[in-house]
């Protein structure tokens, strides 16, 4: 079992996505596969456009994802 | 742009704004009943906290929990529960608790589940702006209140505090599923209240002299866990609210003062899209107390938009 382990605060991941998969590793789910598929391409479009790496988004967010 | 009917735009493809950003001092938390203990620092799984409380008792503002379901019940049909009566402080605005379920579907019946069994007193009490819960299941039969989203009086956080989210949450039983005074935009989405005969109401929008503005509750569904309506309305509000909206919401049996939706006081808002069940929805089910109606359906399949 390996871990995105990131020193700090973040020990479980930057984003919601990275703390999914490890998440799933451990424990269980937060999320729907599409769901977490929705999340990574709302992470990756904020961190093109404002230079986001670290950020927390609620599945309220992701759902409005089409 | 716009996904009007619903009174709120939003953009195509991925929002660009409006999520919540984890702040670069967030810290995140992992509560697991059967392999914690609340003498941990909760900072990764392996050292979790055993109570939900112990948990949101070390966040600051802008920290995540995260709560394992516990063990399975000896039957294998369910999981056990937290049994607790969590309060968060309003010092910790901005807090996450996300639910993790066994399942891959973050299934809320299937996953942490947090009740409170006293005869009175609430399950989860919020007083903090901004509280975000996701796939948790929250019970409180016999007791006042499952969620008890407190911004009003006694914190004086009306006139500008951002209200809860919540998101994918089962609230079962209780006098009534959740209380929200005070506050400005909160979302209730995709959630279930599972009320029934010891019910009251599911949700109660308790306002003072403080508008209550800009609540959205969407894709949300009402039903009777126990195959008997709630004793009133599934949604009460008392005014004033504006820029009210219920959206695409089922609705069960009605309740047991003849409605579904009982508005009183002034309120501003919209109800759209709904599904009731009753063979013939009557015009006076819906008590409108300055709301607008459009698209009620019943299960006579008839729509009665007034």
């Amino acid at each position: 079992m390996a871990n995105i382990i990131i020193p700090g605060h973040d020990k479980f991941g930057k984003t919601r996505s990275e703390h999914e998969e490890n998440m799933r590793k451990e424990w269980g789910s937060t999320m729907t596969d599409e769901q977490l598929d929705k999340l990574k391409y709302l992470e990756r479009k904020r961190k093109d456009k404002w230079g986001i790496e670290k950020e927390f988004n609620t599945m309220i967010e992701v759902d409005k994802v089409k | 742009m716009s996904t009007a009917p619903d009174g709120l735009f939003e953009y195509g493809g991925a929002p660009v704004s409006g999520g919540r950003f984890s702040s670069p001092w967030a810290t995140h938390y992992f509560v697991d009943y059967d392999n914690g203990a609340d003498s941990n620092d909760g900072r990764s799984p392996d050292g979790a906290m055993k109570t939900i409380q112990a948990a949101v008792t070390a966040t600051g503002r802008g920290d995540v929990i995260y709560i394992r379901p516990r063990k399975y019940t000896s039957d294998g049909s369910d999981v056990e529960r937290y049994i607790e009566a969590v309060t968060v402080p309003y010092a910790t605005a901005d807090l996450s608790m996300i639910g993790v379920s066994n399942t891959y579907q973050g299934n809320p019946n299937y996953g942490a589940k947090l009740q409170y069994t006293e005869t009175s007193g609430t399950a989860l009490t919020v007083n903090a702006p901004a509280f975000h819960i996701e796939n948790m299941c929250v019970r409180a039969e016999g007791a006042d209140y499952a969620i008890d989203f407190v911004s009003n009086s006694d914190y004086s956080t009306a006139a500008g505090s951002c209200g809860p989210t919540m998101y994918n949450v089962v609230i079962r039983g209780s006098l009534y599923g959740v209380r929200l005074s005070g506050g400005y935009a909160a979302n209730i989405v995709g959630s279930r209240f599972e009320g029934g005969a010891a019910t009251d109401s599911s949700i109660v929008l308790y306002c003072s002299a403080q508008v209550q503005r800009r609540v959205r509750i969407k894709d949300c569904h009402f039903d009777c866990f126990n195959g008997a309506a709630n004793d009133n309305a599934y949604i009460r509000i008392y005014g004033p609210t504006t820029d009210l909206l219920i959206y695409r919401c089922t609705f069960d049996i009605v309740g047991g003062d003849g409605t579904y939706i009982n508005a009183t006081g002034t309120n501003l808002g919209l109800v759209a899209d709904c599904f009731f069940g009753a063979s013939d929805l009557s015009t006076t089910a819906i008590v409108e107390g300055g709301l607008k109606i459009v698209g009620a359906w019943d299960t006579g399949g008839i729509n009665t938009s007034t």
